[in-house]
């Protein structure tokens, strides 16, 4: 097996930090838009493209990744990234639904 | 909802069981299937049905503007809370929410002071009560009975004592005992 380098602890933080950025991207987004009483289709749109810039993020880490499992560490980071790909459109997906402001 | 949770808990329960009487059968599921089955299948079966569920049912309650429902007025102020029924002729009560049964309700939350929360654990969720600004939370009761409610946000030496009943009774009850309190002098 062969020895991990310090930077690829990053690799584990990668997935759910973009998930994180995808919520703080996503109630910001939200939350102006709605103050500032711009159209529903507007959000609906600015949030979909926020969503799938994430998606679209994450799914090239996970074909960057797929080809790295070499050690124990890069396996974990793979499935990380699965799960936060996942946790993305089962968490985000459904706003694009929703009635965006009352 | 309370026997779907109640069949999943006692599944668990027999599940964790079953490994400490009958170890043998414990062992026979490997590491990998507890993980996958527990930890993936279950939450994958059980989540997704629940989250459709809370997204239709949040829907529904949402307060969109023009569909007829009963307003009311809720005033937090350091330590109480004034309700107020513009539709039944301006009545107000003090510490006492009126509800009608069986139909949605828009509360209208603001405060004078500082900021509060109103919260009726069995009927809804928290929403804040901020001065300057009304939030709007849609409610329905399904049945008649006597609920209580308490300012969830600390908001100085007397919020814990900041409660207040809430009696649901039929909507025809509803109206004669507000209208009855918008004519009184």
């Amino acid at each position: 097996m062969s020895p991990t380098r310090p930077a690829s602890l990053l690799w584990l933080v990668a997935g759910f930090g973009l998930w994180s950025t995808a919520l703080i991207l996503v109630y910001a987004l939200h939350a102006v838009g709605c103050a500032f009483v711009w159209p529903p289709a507007a959000i609906r749109l600015g949030l979909a493209l926020v969503l799938l810039a994430h998606v679209a993020a994450l799914l090239a880490l996970i074909h960057h990744q797929r080809r790295r499992t070499v050690n124990l560490l890069l396996q974990v980071a793979l499935w990380t990234l699965v799960a936060a790909l996942v946790a993305t459109a089962f968490t985000y997906g459904p706003l694009l639904l929703l009635t965006p402001c009352v | 909802m309370f026997f779907g949770s109640l069949v999943l808990f006692a599944l668990v329960m027999v599940a964790l069981a079953l490994t400490f009487l009958c170890p043998n059968w414990a062992r026979r599921v490997s590491p990998a299937q507890w993980i996958i089955g527990g930890g993936l299948v279950l939450p994958a079966l059980v989540l997704p049905p629940l989250v459709a569920w809370a997204l239709v049912a949040g829907e529904r309650l949402l307060p969109l503007p023009g569909q007829g429902v009963t307003r009311i007025e809720v005033v937090a102020e350091q330590f109480g809370w004034q309700f107020g029924y513009p539709d039944q002729g301006g009545a107000t009560t003090v510490n006492l929410l009126h509800l009608p049964a069986g139909e949605p309700v828009d509360l209208h939350i603001t405060s004078t002071d500082v900021i509060h929360s109103f919260w009726v654990p069995q009927l809804a969720g928290k929403l804040d009560a901020i001065p300057g600004k009304t939030n709007v939370l849609r409610l329905q009761a399904d049945r008649t009975g006597t609920f209580y409610g308490q300012c969830a946000e600390f908001c100085g030496i007397g919020h814990a004592f900041m409660r207040f009943e809430v009696e649901v009774r039929e909507p025809d009850d509803f109206l004669r005992v507000v209208d009855g309190l918008a004519a009184e002098p």
